[in-house]
């Protein structure tokens, strides 16, 4: 172990709003770079809150735990200085941000990320004459990315996710990844809402930018991606703890045998089936839009 | 014994609907008719509106009673100005790059009035009221008489048809469409000024027409003293015509405005408002829409950024009257500091208007703890059958969660910030038909952003 590896140590969540509730019940887990790790489980197990806690989520509370990366107490940096570090997050479910181009978007988070934990502050990445990536090299970033991705060019003037397809929200996630080249990619749930052949892409382009000075999580209910980006080590998450752990071929008995039997030998039977309704996650349940129909 | 205490300093309390004018009365209405020279007809006009204006409460709607606040307004000083030199300065200021026409009146001057020669053999008239007057008596008679479309139980609209002194009129005949906008600009500040004007404008059929309007703090503006600007923009729209209008406020912050705005619509005929509002301390303005023809159709958007203590007090009324009319109507607000948004609609759709299409949003974003914003959309139904009639409205903080999605990507709270209350602005930039116009107000949203940023809570570390 290196201290550039992620280390996960006994840590304990709980939603801000219900500090009480922890949802994480003490995960350990160790991801050095270069590999890659599969996170699967049951709904409502976890798994996004752990991939939340991780990036810094404020809707999120830290009971107790540590988590080390890089030589820092990931846990007191704020959400911008992890993305600066080099953490990313592709999102289950990524957000609209009405009024915001794409092309905007990624500039910024290309000179945010460029400019490390402690940014210079005469650089305005808003500013095309205060630094930042000139347009033309940014440019070509954008489109040598959006090629591996096989992504349409028109996206890039278009609103960030407003109005997008499931598919083209987790397109775009990964276009950010690609551009800002992570150090730690977490990847929830990127396959689902992707159809056969988006899956097929979005793998490949992830396979092409899998490098040894970068450690990845990937969130999946599906070992058809696992296909595609072959794993170092597949956990299950259930009811807040890891309850097994192992190689390739764990993901495969899940997908032969469900997680029951799993779930039996860590002796969990009754505790999981709190099935989370799909889309019910503290981002959309906090959309404060009140909508009156006659 | 001890001599009386001498009496206190009366400092006069002034309640919320408290309008504190002092000048609104028969001899002003009948010094600004004289000035100007007006026909028997208009000074009747006036003085019906002076008495509508007398016996009128400040609100007349019983759900916007108690969102009446004008506490702020301090307008016992505020003189009308004299009326203007009434000669156009024609080719005095030039025509703005991309501009069919251009107006502008600083203070009570018309400092600009040009027209491009396109605009002007098409027919186009971009001329003051009183040249109207003097051009063509009858039609000024037709076009005002009665109080064309304003509000007839609004105090504020009678109360600015009664004392109007500047006014303009821009007429796009049958048929014509114009490339390019039209700029009209407004300039006042001088301390304890009034400004009351009248803009009309008349759109033929199958015309189509933009204008920018643009309401700036002049370089008259010093001291603490306000000043007083009201104004109107009354718009007939012909069969199948098209107006899009573009609304630019940023008077200075002792700046009083009350602004009436109101469209009525023949068959077939659209109307777009696109509205900022960034300035002034207390901003009243109405909107009326009257969609009286078959297919007619309002787009309004709305925009507010608020700081300091701004009050922005917007209401807008649409009626449906004939079949298959649209309107869709959206008021968004951003406030810093302590500011206040208040946003009134209310949708009215009457026994003959079948198959309406009805939509009325009133979103505010709140920025810090001491901003303040209501929402109150309603709708009126005589006719059910309808195709869509909805409302929708929220106040709240910024979601957090969209902050966390810009921040996991790097971005500082504050730029982040920015992003997102800028871009919830934006779709009403994106409105604004003048390149030059639309560069203009985003530089003016950023500024307000830079300066308002300091007041926001303070970020997690
Ligand atoms: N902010 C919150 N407030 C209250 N409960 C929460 C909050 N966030 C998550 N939970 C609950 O915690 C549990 C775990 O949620 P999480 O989103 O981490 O599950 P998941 O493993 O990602 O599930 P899925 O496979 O459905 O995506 C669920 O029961 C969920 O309802
Ligand atoms: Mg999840």
């Amino acid at each position: 172990m290196s201290d550039q590896d992620l280390i996960i140590r006994d840590l304990h969540v709980a939603p801000a709003a219900k500090p009480d509730h922890e949802i994480l019940k003490g995960i350990d887990l160790a991801v050095g770079r270069g590999e890659v790790h599969a996170i699967m489980g049951p709904n409502g197990s976890g798994k996004t809150t752990l991939a939340y806690a991780l990036m810094g989520h404020p809707a999120y509370v830290i009971k107790s735990g540590k988590v080390l990366w890089k030589g820092h107490d990931l846990l007191k940096l704020s959400a911008d200085k992890r993305a600066r570090l080099g953490m990313f997050l592709a999102f289950q479910y990524p957000m609209a941000i009405p009024g915001l181009s794409v092309a905007s978007f990624l500039r910024s988070a290309i000179n945010a990320r460029r400019s490390g934990l402690n940014p210079d502050p005469a650089v305005d990445p808003t500013d095309a004459f205060k630094g930042g990536i000139p347009m033309g090299e940014f440019r070509k970033l954008v489109r040598e990315k959006m090629t591996l991705l096989k992504m349409d060019e028109s996206i890039a003037s278009r609103y960030v996710n407003e109005g997008f397809s499931g598919g083209e929200k987790k397109r775009l996630e990964m276009l950010q990844m690609a551009v800002l080249e992570p150090e730690m990619a977490i990847l929830d749930e990127t396959d689902s809402g992707l159809d056969i052949d988006a899956l097929r892409i979005v793998a490949e382009g992830v396979n092409a930018m899998l490098n040894p000075n970068m450690g990845v999580l990937v969130i999946t209910h599906y070992q058809r991606l696992l296909n595609y980006i072959t794993p170092d080590t597949v956990h299950v998450l259930a009811a807040g703890r890891i309850v097994a752990s192992g190689g390739k071929d764990l993901a495969l008995r899940l997908e032969d045998e469900g997680y029951a039997p799993i779930l039996a030998e860590a002796g969990l039977e009754g505790e999981v089936g709190d099935e989370a309704p799909d889309g019910a996650t503290p981002n959309e349940a906090a959309a404060p839009a009140m909508e009156a129909a006659h | 014994m001890t001599a009386a205490a001498a009496p206190k300093p009366a400092v006069a309390r002034q309640a919320p609907s408290d309008l504190t004018l002092t000048f609104a009365d028969g001899p002003t209405v009948r010094a600004v008719a004289a000035a100007a020279a007006d026909p028997e007809w208009l000074l009747a006009d006036r003085l019906a509106a002076l008495a509508g204006f007398e016996a009128l409460p400040i609100e007349t709607n019983p759900l916007y009673t108690s969102y009446v606040d004008l506490r702020n307004a301090r307008l016992s000083a505020v003189r009308p100005l004299p009326p203007s030199a009434r000669q156009a300065a024609a080719g005095k200021a030039p025509l703005p790059e991309g501009a069919a026409a251009y107006a502008e009146m600083t203070e009570n001057r018309v400092t600009a009035l040009v027209l491009s020669p396109e605009a002007r053999d098409a027919g186009v008239i971009l001329e003051t009221l009183a040249s109207l007057q003097a051009r063509d008596p009858e039609l000024m008679r037709r076009l005002l008489e009665g109080g064309c479309a304003l509000p007839e139980h609004d105090k504020l609209a009678q109360m600015t048809r009664a004392l109007w002194s500047d006014g303009l009129l821009l007429s796009v005949p049958d048929g014509v469409r114009l490339e390019q906008p039209i700029v009209l600009r407004w300039a006042q500040g001088a301390p304890n000024s009034a400004l009351i004007s009248r803009t009309i404008i008349s759109v033929g059929s199958d015309a189509e027409v933009a204008v920018v309007e643009e309401q700036v703090a002049s370089a008259a503006v010093a001291g603490e003293a306000q000043s007083f600007f009201a104004g109107t923009t009354e718009v007939q729209l012909g069969a199948g015509s098209t107006l899009s209008f573009a609304g630019l406020q940023d008077f200075s912050a002792n700046q009083v405005a009350f602004q009436h705005r109101s469209a009525v619509l023949a068959q077939g005929a659209t109307v777009r408002w696109a509205l900022a509002q960034l300035g002034c301390r207390v901003i009243r303005s109405r909107i009326d829409n009257t969609l009286d023809g078959n297919g007619s159709s309002v787009e309004q958007a709305e925009i507010v950024f608020g700081s300091a203590d701004q009050l922005f007090d917007l209401t807008s009324y649409t009626r449906h009257v004939g079949r298959d009319t649209t309107g869709n109507l959206l008021s968004k607000g951003a406030l810093s500091d302590r500011s206040r948004a208040y946003m009134k609609g209310l949708a009215t759709i009457d026994l003959s208007a079948h198959g309406t299409d009805s939509y009325l949003g009133e979103f505010a974003m709140l920025l810090s703890k001491q901003a303040r914003s209501v929402a109150i959309p309603s709708l009126e139904i005589d006719q059910p059958d309808c195709r869509r009639v909805a409302h929708a409205s929220s106040v709240g903080p910024i979601d957090e969660s969209l902050l966390f999605y810009l921040e996991s990507r790097g971005l500082d709270p504050d730029e982040a910030r920015k992003f997102i209350v800028l871009g919830y602005l934006e779709p009403v930039v994106a409105r604004v038909p003048l390149a030059a116009a639309q560069d203009r107000l985003r530089d003016l949203l950023e500024a307000k952003w830079a300066a308002s940023a300091t007041s926001l809570p303070a970020a997690v570390a």
